[in-house]
């Protein structure tokens, strides 16, 4: 790593959290406005984690902080690899060692209200996971490498993965808990009482918590808009209009079954990876 | 000098297993036992230190223990031949007479007697034999307090320990004798007696239950051993060749792939491979230190060294491509049969098979970094799955359950072995340690092939799902709940930690690791190396994966909780939510069960149909051949 690549990777961390909440925030305003209400302002998500850090620390056992701790941090460090264009594979298992210990956070409560949640939780991992590494895979055949900087000169990836595009915005739409995916937790759009995973996850922890989902928002939008790498600014839009019609869909659409998920989740993710890679195979070589 | 140890590693745990198994007093025995394990475990340092490799060894003694192994064969199969009527499995008789005839035949009629090499030492025998005479020594260790206290729950009036104990220095030593064999018929001599030995080992209780698994696992592997014979016997009519460093300078041919094939199935066999898995989860009867043995060190270990062997006579054939599906398809089959399941050993068991496959399937993939990546997964694999079984053994011995779900709470009650299992599951399933770093150069590597790549993948998300709810249920607790402090034996206890701190210390120093024994063994191996490593970074031609700055995160996490919980006097410790219901710490009644989606897996009809496929695809690799 050079001196440039500590700059980046420092400016990534700082910048991310206030793009993600800025992002969280818009989502709010939107999915308040289909909803035929006025909403939040804009910066409400701040709002609420400021007032989150400030409140009472309130757990049920000592994990739950190692585990939101970890949670963000290996947020932190996946969105920085992103910036200095690391593997991408590495990325992924990076942000996996989170989400683990954010689950088995929930798990170590004796909550049946975690318990659910964290099983839930679990499936969705499994639903996206796999998915999220085919997309890799699909890039991997385009480009012939893993490293996010090679994927990046190629410039034009949407024209040669669109399905597999398609793929990564399952992905997006499993992993911020959109409906009809929305199983672990039910995110604010639905506003229900007990939520989920999150249930024993309280006031400073819940906060890194928050703070960790916008890395991660902000890493899959990023991976969204690596598609277009030609002009980013294009990708960036690309991407936030992925967002725009997962909010859409997320106030039309009921919650579906976790069987259902998994099985729709699958068979998009093959299906989809294979007829691509085939494509790219025999059409366009 | 360098013969000479390697002498000892193999004959004289053999000589000392039969001192053992006449010594009653347990002292005695005790001291016995510990003497060879170190000596077998200094030999081991020895030859690492000592050794120029790759090298090919004459002692003056070969032609004594050519003829002792020739009579051994013979003593061993009629043993076996004995067992089948005892036991009354008629099949073991039939794979030991279907050996007796061809290694007669073969050793009257074909064999030509000649002089050889007798022992082959390269990086990867070096490798092994460390597996084997590090992480073997801890298991046995930990088996003397382990033992005492097994012994007292079947209240036996009289001791089978001699025997146990004789068994396991005679398996160290057939183990070692694999590794380090040049000729073919003297691998095989010792590939049966692993089989033998854990015949016995299995069987160790008497039960009936424990003699019925044993005496499949040792039919499935006389069905290996006969394979590994016939292609021993085919290998020598075409080409001449009986010793593994001439079959190590070939260039693969179309005669020689028939000959591999049935080597290979052999180690299918013996690394409990789809359709042959059932003799490794049968062999979980036995008591602990002996899965922990077979699964990590020994028996299934041999399996992979054989096929690591073979890996540069079909590199580039049909067939290396067949075993990277196959092992593929082992993998993800076995994954997901271990999402069924909560009875922890049943856990581990499934998911050793799953390993094997996919170290077979990266040898299948065969590039270097492939290789690398099958060697890493073998060493991070022994050391993580040998201090997981003793995990779970002592935790069997105190609360006598081995389901993960009557581990809730685990923490409460055996704090130090809950977080010592806490972190040799991680070491299984999360970067930065070996195994998923190793994990990773093999999903990179085997992305050419699309197939073998989703089902990795797929089988991987697998992995994760299921070791990360049992780690959900041992570190489940309650408020205000007391910790006990735990007593352990101060042998279980040097195990435990040991292997936990060898399983993190290999992690940290993979780099290291690869530089100093991995790469030269590709290099030997004529590969071009893809794979780089310097300071916590390992780069291959597809990317790259920096481990320190995720060992630092982890680090930072700890500390970070560490301060906050010491010096915050205002945690308020609060109860789990359950909407307004009394909390009551030692009710499990809103205890929630993990899914086990017995809706979509049912073990016995998925075994049934996942044995028919992976009959299929061996068919498909013998197809292959004739390609």
């Amino acid at each position: 790593m050079t001196w440039s690549d500590y700059l980046v990777f420092a400016a990534a961390v700082v910048l991310t959290p206030i793009i993600g909440g800025l992002i969280t925030g818009l989502d709010r305003k939107v999915t308040a406005l289909i909803q035929g209400r006025y909403g939040p302002p804009v910066l409400q998500p701040f709002y609420d984690v400021v007032k989150l850090l400030s409140k009472e620390k309130m757990i049920v056992n000592d994990f739950q902080i190692f585990a939101a701790y970890i949670y963000l941090l290996s947020a932190i460090l996946s969105i920085g690899f992103f910036a200095i264009k690391a593997d991408l594979l590495m990325i992924i298992f990076i942000m996996s060692i989170g989400l683990v210990f954010y689950i088995v956070g929930a798990l170590a409560t004796r909550s049946p209200y975690s318990q659910v949640g964290a099983q839930r939780e679990l499936m969705q991992m499994l639903a996206y996971e796999p998915l999220l590494i085919f997309v890799l895979i699909g890039m991997y055949y385009v480009s012939g490498s893993f490293s996010l900087k090679s994927i990046m000169s190629h410039g034009r990836l949407l024209l040669d993965l669109p399905l597999i595009f398609l793929v990564l915005c399952l992905v997006l739409d499993i992993k911020i808990k959109k409906s009809p995916f929305d199983f672990s937790t039910s995110e604010h759009a639905h506003q229900e009482l007990v939520r989920g995973i999150l249930t024993d996850y309280s006031g400073p922890y819940l906060a890194l918590i928050e703070i960790a989902d916008w890395y991660e928002l902000v890493l899959l939008l990023s991976m969204i808009a690596i598609f277009w790498s030609q002009n980013l600014i294009i990708g960036a839009l690309i991407s936030l209009l992925i967002l725009f019609l997962d909010i859409i869909v997320d106030n039309i659409s009921a919650r579906m079954t976790l069987k259902w998920m998994l099985s729709f989740s699958w068979i998009v993710g093959i299906v989809f990876t294979v007829v691509n890679i085939g494509y790219l195979y025999f059409v366009s070589r | 000098m360098s013969s000479d140890l390697i002498l000892i590693s193999i004959i004289v745990p053999i000589v000392m297993s039969l001192i053992t198994i006449t010594t009653g007093k347990s002292l005695a025995r005790k001291t016995i036992v510990s003497a060879t394990l170190v000596i077998v475990l200094l030999s081991a340092l020895a030859v690492l230190k000592v050794v120029n490799v790759p090298t090919a060894i004459n002692t003056s003694f070969y032609g004594i223990i050519d003829k002792l192994i020739k009579v051994g064969d013979y003593l061993l199969l009629l043993y076996t031949l004995y067992i089948s009527f005892k036991v009354k499995e008629p099949k073991i008789a039939i794979f030991a007479i279907l050996q007796i005839l061809p290694l007669a035949f073969f050793e009257l009629f074909m064999l030509k007697e000649q002089e050889v090499n007798t022992f082959y030492i390269d990086n990867l025998s070096i490798i092994m034999n460390l597996v084997v005479s590090v992480v073997g020594p801890i298991i046995a260790v930990y088996a003397f307090g382990y033992m005492d206290h097994h012994e007292e729950e079947k209240k036996l009036t009289k001791s089978r320990q001699s025997r146990f104990f004789a068994i396991i220095l005679l398996f160290i030593g057939a183990m070692n004798g694999i590794i380090f064999s040049n000729n073919l018929m003297w691998i095989y001599f010792f590939w049966e007696i692993t089989s033998l030995s854990s015949f016995l080992l299995i069987s160790h209780d008497k039960t009936e239950e424990a003699i019925r698994n044993a005496s499949k696992a040792l039919w499935i592997n006389m069905l290996g051993g006969f394979s590994l014979l016939v292609g021993i016997i085919i290998l020598y009519k075409y080409t001449g060749i009986i010793t593994l460093d001439a079959l190590l300078k070939t260039n693969s041919s179309y005669i020689l792939l028939i000959p591999v094939f049935f080597m290979v199935l052999a180690a299918f066999t013996k690394a409990a491979q789809m359709p042959f898995q059932s003799w490794l989860l049968g062999a979980m009867v036995a008591p602990t230190p002996v899965s922990a043995l077979l699964h990590s060190s020994t028996m299934v270990k041999a399996a992979i060294y054989l096929i690591l062997r073979l890996a540069p006579a079909f590199r580039g054939t049909t067939l290396s491509g067949f075993i990277a599906l196959y092992g593929a398809f082992t993998f993800i089959a076995t994954s997901v049969l271990a999402l069924s399941q909560s009875n922890a050993k049943k856990i581990l068991a499934y998911s050793t098979i799953a390993n094997l496959g996919l170290m077979i399937s990266s040898i299948g993939i065969n590039t270097s970094s492939a290789i690398t990546a099958a060697i890493l997964l073998l060493i991070f694999h022994a050391v993580s799955k040998a201090l997981l079984f003793l995990c779970v053994g002592t935790i069997e011995q105190n609360i006598g359950s081995r389901d993960i779900e009557d581990m809730k709470g685990l923490i409460t009650k055996m704090p130090v072995t809950t977080i010592i299992t806490f972190i040799g599951i991680l070491s299984l399933m999360i970067a930065p340690f070996g195994m998923l770093l190793s994990k990773w150069m093999a999903i990179e590597a085997a992305s050419k092939n699309l197939v073998v790549a989703l089902l990795l993948i797929i089988g991987s998300a697998v992995t994760v799902m299921y070791y990360t709810r049992w780690i959900g249920n041992i570190l489940s607790e309650g408020r205000n709940s007391k910790f006990f402090v735990e007593k352990q034996p101060l042998t279980i206890r040097f195990a435990l930690y040991s292997l936990v701190t060898i399983a993190i210390v290999l992690s940290l120093a993979v780099t290291q690791l690869f530089n100093a024994i991995v790469k030269p063994e590709i290099n030997m191996l004529k590969m071009s190396i893809s794979v780089k490593a310097a300071a916590g970074y390992l780069e291959s031609n597809l990317g790259g994966f920096s481990i320190y700055p995720v060992f630092f995160a982890i680090g930072l996490a700890v500390i970070l909780a560490f301060l906050t919980i010491k010096n915050s006097h205002d945690i308020v410790q609060t109860k789990p939510y359950e909407a307004g219901l009394n909390y009551d710490d030692s009710n499990n009644g809103y205890d929630v069960k993990n899914y086990y989606l017995p809706s979509i897996i049912n073990e016995a009809l998925m075994t049934k149909y996942m044995n028919y496929i992976s009959l299929i695809l061996i068919l498909a690799i013998f197809g292959g051949i004739l390609l």
